[in-house]
């Protein structure tokens, strides 16, 4: 932990792994729905990123650690109770798009240019296309990766789209 | 693929994501930012006094009952500042209660202190407490608690509390002890009544906001 407080991403990888592992099985003990069972996990993955410079590496990493699981399981309990009776089931999630016209308009893109636009952007809005574009991930997910609110990281894509669409249009 | 399989690459790509681009961060410390808090608080209510006026020279402040008072407050608004940043990093529940008793004796000190001020205090004598532009002074450096509460929640905005309510509570509670502190030291007016009105309800009013206000800015 005190590594990836310095900013080294391998040591911070491995320890995120290690702790998936250890959130899984801990939450497992206390949930039987396997999906939700990833989403805390993924919660607690948020909750450590967030809170890596609230660990104070004098002090055993495990009690801050366990502190975060416990909150955020004791968390995803309650929002699970509150949503209960207002949630109806959609079926299955449809995955992927019936029309890839998006697709087909990536692949003529060339790969070069797209990643000198990138380039051009500044920080905030080049992580929010990197996380949502790339990474896949969500509004919500990437404002907690991105330590913002989702609707920030909304308005930041949105005008990284904005000067993406005017740089490419421009060459 | 079924749904969980997508949830377990979805974990993946936040792992990734969130070493993608890793900075390096500085460990916060409740003591260093607890110092930091007591001196801005203390620069913020000294300038308000400075402005208002101090009250005029009186072998009341010289008095052991006073200083001892002053000095009590002070150090609960410490550790009470203290216990809030504590309890805004993730810890053991044993040492989070530990902390958390501590602020709860601090509300129970302020409820006794209440109490004994309004203990014999008749209604009459209440309602004849006037208001004048003394009093609100003395209100504008009460209030100044919340400007101070304010500032902790700032400062515990990148925490991650684990008991938003105790760490509001603790929030106000530092604040308000140390605004009551230098309040005395520009408000002459020490009649039961007075007390009970324009000092010790406000700050348990302040102290019950900020509790409330807790749940909206403290929680992740």
């Amino acid at each position: 932990m005190v590594k990836a407080q310095n900013g080294n991403s391998t040591a911070y990888n491995k320890l995120l792994n290690e702790m998936r592992l250890v959130a899984t099985k801990f939450v497992r003990s206390k949930v039987y729905d396997p999906a939700l069972v990833e989403d805390i996990v993924q919660e607690v993955l948020f909750g450590i990123h967030n809170a890596r410079h609230t660990y104070d590496s004098s002090k055993p990493f495990m009690p801050w650690f366990n502190a975060i699981i416990r909150y955020k399981t004791i968390d995803a309990f309650r929002k699970v109770g509150r949503n209960k009776e207002d949630e109806l089931s959609t079926g299955e999630d449809i995955e992927t798009f019936f029309q890839d016209d998006a697709n087909k308009q990536m692949q003529a893109l060339d790969r070069h240019d797209l990643m000198n636009a990138l380039a051009q952007l500044p920080e905030k809005p080049r992580q929010a296309v990197i996380l949502m574009k790339l990474h896949g991930l969500t509004a919500d997910e990437a404002g907690k990766v991105m330590g913002m609110k989702p609707t920030t990281v909304k308005v930041a894509a949105h005008r990284a789209y904005k000067t993406l669409k005017t740089f490419l249009e421009r060459q | 693929m079924t749904k969980h399989d997508t949830k377990q690459q979805k974990t993946d790509s936040i792992i990734a994501a969130m070493c993608d681009d890793l900075k390096p961060v500085k460990c916060k410390r409740p003591c260093k930012n607890m110092a930091i808090w007591f001196v801005a608080s203390v620069i913020l209510i000294s300038l308000i006094i400075l402005l208002l006026g101090v009250r005029p020279e009186d072998n009341k402040l010289y008095e052991g009952v006073f200083l001892v008072k002053s000095v009590v407050l002070l150090f609960m608004s410490a550790v009470c500042a203290y216990g809030g940043f504590k309890l805004g990093i993730p810890d053991s529940p044993a040492k989070h209660r530990i902390w958390a008793a501590m602020c709860y004796g601090a509300l129970v000190f302020w409820f006794i202190s209440l109490g004994y001020t309004v203990y014999d205090i008749s209604a009459e004598a209440l309602l004849k407490e006037a208001y004048s532009g003394h009093v609100g002074c003395a209100s504008v450096l009460t209030a100044s608690a919340s400007a101070m509460a304010v500032l902790m929640f700032v400062m515990l905005h990148d925490s991650f509390p684990v008991r938003p309510y105790v760490i509001g509570l603790s929030a106000a509670l530092a604040s308000t002890a140390l605004s009551f502190v230098f309040t005395s030291y520009f408000c002459y007016l020490d009649t039961p009544e007075h007390v009970a009105i324009f000092h010790m309800l406000p700050v348990l009013v302040i102290t019950m906001v900020f509790v409330l206000l807790a749940r909206f800015f403290l929680k992740k």
